[in-house]
């Protein structure tokens, strides 16, 4: 065309030339060509082709043959335009036509079902034709299933378990409709087996004829076909399931709607009524081309799918929802990393948790036997103080009777002594003896209760290195509802000794029980090595801001156990007199006396007392400023128990005084 | 074997001191007392008996142990810590191992529990007298020793040690004349008539490590 354009402009090129006349003429010659050319490059660049995809499924050759007559006599009708046909496999046959190259598309009418078909118009259908004469395959939509003639197979239950022969897995027309035939029997996909042999179509019934397999499923009229082309017998085999029909091929199965062409959204209005107006040409010389039908429903071939659950809007649940993420990426995978960081976020809270309740559970479960250890010793250290107590008041007054009753005995013996005895004085002597005897009897009874309770408070007591800081807190947790309200401090140079097992506890869950009894809001707790009388001691001071002992309470120290009992109610509690008389077990003794606050927290320098509890019994330690209004002390006039150890209960004393030094 | 006499300002007649809040069991005490033979006093505390009585003489002191303001072991060693001749019996109503032989460390003649019978308590007695002759003796030579001066101290030490003038004058560098009028010292200011009389006195003294 080029070329053309080219030539007709050369003789512009020659203005100069000699004959104006000849000019002239040539001038008239290129106004004709031009105009022509014109017309012609117009009518070139309007003329378009245009692709058919045709499924082919006995091969291009077949394609061609079948329907590039048709096609033929469909281009002569159209004005200009050109439709080219493209044969295409089934096996990729949707792949092709989603790509969107063709503008009309002819196959069977259920193929379309599985397509994306959104703006496709449905031209026309196939009309199915009576013709004993060449029955093809492609004219009709059905299946056969056939069986060899002698084969024991006769009904389709006796299908189960044996080897079937198909196409493709997607072929309507074959293997789809045999398959849902089979499931309305009840006879799912299981319980047979399925071999696919592919295009072309024949090598069903060529497999079936070999014995490969013991049925095949072929496409309706394809046996008719291959017996009329002498490819094979059809009198050796059988059709399982026969059904009448329109068609005069034999079928297992109803016919379903024919082929049907298509135009997809490629072909423009024109052309499309062009091609719908050569279709239904009533006077269009038919034979033997294919005769057209308005476009039938494909509902029949809808509802098949649906039962085989092959319908594409039956996609599998996890199909639909791949596609959904696939659409949704980034939200998808936002939301994703935000469920796996809260996962990961609940799986190690919920791992702290656990550990967090084990550790609990654990504590509690020390704390519970530390508790009962320290009560069975605190009923232990009772029931000894009590026994003793008893041991004492009794044998105060049997040792009254007794020294009397031994003293007369010996006056008399003194005063009989040179003289014989006579019945009196021998009954005198003997009553005395008799109450010297009684009175040491009751005394060796008390002596064996006393020894025996003894006996089984110190059965399970051993030697043990204690903290303590950490009995101090324990004690705290064991006051309970007592410690609200009450701040525990500690001063201590001393951390470490070495007691017998609870003892420590004991002291000071007495001690702190007397205080927070007495209403104090300050629980001071000082340990340092101090000078009692010119020897270094172990001092343990528990000192309190509850008003101080009364002076009677305070003469009691070392009154004995009489009094405590004998003045129970305004005099000492037991459990001071338990303190006393383990402090004495340990060769220390115990001190009551009334302190000033002031001078107690001047007397902890230089260590400084810390507030080890307060109220919640979570706060952390911190030094007491003394100036804090809050932990200014309730009353500057307390109570202080001092005890005092010999050194040798302070484990690892030379370290312990290094310590002491760095403090 | 040479007799130590105490002076006749040391030998006062051995009294048993009954010391017991409990006033029926201080009266029964002391008629239990009395009645074996022995002199008794009563007194209703520590306090009052130290109040009272003159520690550094012999006597034999019967004590409980729980009693008001200082209890009994709070005696001992305060009778301890002045270095008293007082032989103490712990007489107790809530007798423990551990109490008794704490007691008998820290210097106690004998611990007995009430009620206690008038054999344990005669011989607990008899022997707190021995014990309480004993220590009056060592606190008499102690006294007499701490007259001494320092260099007399040596030359007694070294007389001690069995060593004749010249090596004593040897030892402490001194002339042998010195030594000689030093040892005179020491045997005037300790009393002793024989040089054998001393050894065994300062032989007393040094198995109390009281020898300086």
């Amino acid at each position: 065309m080029g070329s053309k354009v080219k030539r007709v402009l050369m003789p512009s090129k020659l203005k100069n030339s000699a004959d104006f006349s000849q000019e002239k003429c040539s001038i008239c010659r290129f106004l004709i060509k031009s105009v022509l050319i014109t017309w012609l490059i117009s009518m070139s660049a309007a003329a378009q082709t245009y692709y058919l995809g045709v499924l082919a499924p006995q091969g291009e050759v077949a394609a061609q043959k079948r329907w590039q007559p048709w096609l033929d006599r469909i281009n002569q009708e159209l004005n200009g335009d050109t439709i080219v046909m493209v044969p295409l496999a089934l096996e990729n046959w949707q792949e092709q036509i989603e790509a969107d190259k063709f503008a009309l598309v002819l196959g069977p009418q259920v193929q379309f079902i599985k397509m994306e078909t959104k703006g496709w118009r449905w031209l026309a259908t196939l009309e199915s034709r009576k013709s004993a004469k060449a029955p093809s395959p492609m004219e009709q939509v059905a299946s056969a299933l056939w069986v060899a003639k002698d084969s024991p197979i006769q009904t389709l239950a006796d299908i189960k378990g044996k080897h079937i022969a198909a196409v493709n897995q997607d072929a309507f027309g074959g293997y789809l409709l045999i398959a849902h035939l089979l499931y309305q029997h009840d006879i799912h996909t299981a319980d047979y087996q399925t071999q696919f042999f592919g295009f072309p179509i024949e090598n069903t019934l060529l497999a079936l004829a070999e014995g490969q397999v013991e049925a095949a499923i072929a496409p309706i009229c394809l046996m008719e076909e291959m017996g009329l082309q002498g490819r094979i017998k059809p009198r050796d085999f059988r059709l399982l399931h026969p059904v009448a029909t329109a068609s005069s091929c034999q079928s297992s199965t109803d016919i379903y709607p024919n082929w049907t062409l298509a135009a997809t959204n490629k072909l423009p209005s024109t052309l499309l009524t062009q091609i719908n107006q050569s279709l239904f040409n009533p006077n269009f010389d038919r034979e033997p081309l294919p005769n057209w039908l308005p476009p039938e429903s494909n509902r029949a071939a809808e509802q098949l799918l649906y039962d085989l659950n092959q319908h594409p809007r039956q996609q599998p649940m996890i199909q639909q929802l791949y596609d959904w993420i696939k659409g949704h990426r980034l939200w998808v995978g936002v939301m994703s990393l935000i469920v796996l960081i809260s996962l990961i976020n609940y799986g190690w809270m919920s791992w702290l948790a656990l550990r967090r309740r084990r550790l609990l559970i654990a504590q509690n479960q020390l704390i519970r036997d530390y508790d009962e250890a320290l009560n069975k010793s605190s009923h232990f250290a009772v029931m000894g103080e009590m026994s003793g107590a008893i041991a004492h008041e009794i044998n105060q007054p049997l040792a009254t009777i007794q020294n009397y009753a031994q003293g007369l005995l010996i006056r008399q013996q003194k005063a009989m002594a040179n003289q014989p005895l006579d019945n009196d004085a021998r009954l005198l002597s003997s009553a005395l003896d008799e109450i010297i005897n009684e009175t040491q009897r009751a005394s060796t009874i008390i002596q064996n209760i006393k020894g025996w309770v003894k006996g089984s408070s110190q059965a399970s007591q051993s030697e043990v290195v204690v903290d303590l800081a950490e009995v101090y807190q324990r004690c705290i947790l064991l006051l309970g509802n007592k410690a609200v309200g009450i701040r525990f401090c500690l001063a201590n140079d001393i951390d470490a000794m070495r007691l017998l097992n609870l003892v420590l506890d004991q002291l000071l869950l007495n001690t702190l029980l007397n205080a927070a009894e007495q209403g104090a809001s300050l629980i001071l707790l000082r340990c340092q090595m101090v000078e009692d009388n010119g020897i270094k001691k172990l001092g343990i001071f528990v000192s309190d801001d509850a008003g101080g002992f009364l002076p009677d309470q305070l003469k009691t120290t070392t009154s004995g156990i009489s009094k405590v009992i004998s003045t129970k109610t305004k005099g000492l509690g037991l459990g001071l007199m338990i303190c006393h008389r383990l402090c004495q077990a340990l060769e220390g003794k115990l001190v009551l006396r009334n302190i000033a606050i002031d001078d107690e927290l001047i007397l902890s320098a230089p260590k400084y007392y810390q507030i080890t509890a307060n109220a919640s019994i979570k706060a952390p330690r911190r030094h007491l400023p003394l100036s804090e209004e809050n932990t200014l002390p309730k009353c500057n006039l307390g109570a202080q128990i001092a005890m005092y150890f010999p050194l040798t209960v302070i484990d690892n004393l030379p370290s312990t005084s290094s310590k002491k030094g760095q403090s | 074997m040479t007799c130590i006499e105490l002076p006749p300002n040391f030998q006062a007649d051995l009294v048993i001191h009954i010391i017991d809040n409990e006033p029926s069991v201080r009266a029964s005490c002391k008629f239990l007392i009395e009645s074996l033979g022995f002199c008794a006093v009563s007194w209703e505390s520590a306090v009052e008996f130290l109040a009272k009585v003159d520690i550094f003489m012999p006597a034999v002191v019967l004590s409980d142990l729980m009693l008001p303001i200082m209890s009994g072991q709070e005696l001992q060693a305060h009778l301890n810590e002045k270095g008293s001749p007082i032989a103490l019996i712990a007489l107790t109503g809530n007798g423990e191992i551990d109490d008794a032989v704490a007691m008998l460390k820290k210097g106690a003649a004998d611990y007995l529990q009430k009620p206690v019978s008038h054999q344990k308590l005669s011989a607990a007695i008899d022997r707190a007298q021995a014990l309480t002759q004993e220590r009056t003796k060592i606190y008499y030579i102690q006294k007499l020793y701490e007259q001494l001066t320092d260099k007399e101290k040596q030359v007694a030490n070294e007389l001690l040690q069995g060593n004749l003038n010249k090596i004593i004058a040897d030892h402490l560098d001194i002339s042998i004349r010195t030594v000689e009028v030093h040892r005179a010292q020491v045997m005037k200011k300790m009393q002793s008539q024989h040089v054998s009389e001393l050894i065994q006195k300062l032989a007393m003294l040094e198995s109390q490590s009281k020898l300086v």
